[in-house]
């Protein structure tokens, strides 16, 4: 599984989707379907290009109270973006 | 997360797949926001319900021109076909409900409808369990 470090601590990522080249609201449905399947504070981690993702990622976090852990961008123009279940 | 949501509901007049697409997609991002979603089929739309129309594809004229597109992401998997979607809905939660007037217009029962169908309704039943929820007209 791969490892990422938040604060000096090595984290597992539970779920990694690739949702490149699909369209909203693809990633967002893949990555509620991921994140039911994790435990609390598991992380999932989402590659996605559609270029209107990183605003619907930040506002499904908020009204679903899941924590964005990062939101960064990836190769081309993909988003790579960290999520922790609640 | 006790927070009662508005839901969602939409009702399917047209038969162009371009609108039910983007029905559908407006449909499953409620969903995956937590929301209750209710889709109601009637007239053109109704044919897509019907058994053994898994494959059927229609456009209206204006989304004609963009046809070769549409089947193009349809082939790449870009974009889902209708009873790839009706599925995605189901599986999320979503309901479904054939309108009874189409069904009597186009002569239509429910044995001949897929089984995603959670039952036929009038609008007057339709309106009263969706009372509180955003409304579509697609």
């Amino acid at each position: 599984m791969k490892e990422i470090e938040i604060e000096g601590k090595k984290i597992p990522v539970a779920s990694q989707i690739d949702a490149v080249g699909l369209f909203c609201p693809v990633p967002i449905v893949k990555l509620k379907l991921a994140l039911e399947k994790l435990k609390p504070g598991e992380i999932a981690e989402i590659v996605a290009d559609d270029p209107g993702f990183p605003e619907d990622v930040i506002a499904w976090c908020k009204e679903t109270h899941n924590h964005l852990l990062s939101l960064n961008q990836g190769d081309e123009n993909s988003f790579v973006v960290r999520v922790e279940k609640s | 997360m006790a927070e009662e949501k508005r839901g969602l509901a939409v009702i399917f007049h047209s038969g162009s797949f371009d609108r039910l697409h983007q029905g559908f997609s407006v449909a499953l991002a409620a969903l995956a926001l937590g929301r209750s979603v209710r889709l109601f089929f009637s007239y053109w739309a109704f044919r897509y319900l019907k058994r053994g129309e898994g494959s059927y594809f229609h456009l209206d004229s204006e989304a004609r021109d963009y046809q070769a597109i549409l089947q193009k992401g349809l082939e790449k998997g870009h974009l889902e076909s209708v009873a790839e979607m009706i599925g995605q809905v189901k599986a999320m939660g979503g309901k479904c409900y054939a309108c009874t007037h189409s069904m009597g217009l186009l002569n239509i029962t429910r044995d001949e409808l897929v089984e995603a169908v959670d039952r036929s309704m009038g609008l007057t039943a339709f309106l009263t369990e969706t009372a509180e929820d955003q409304i579509l007209f697609i």
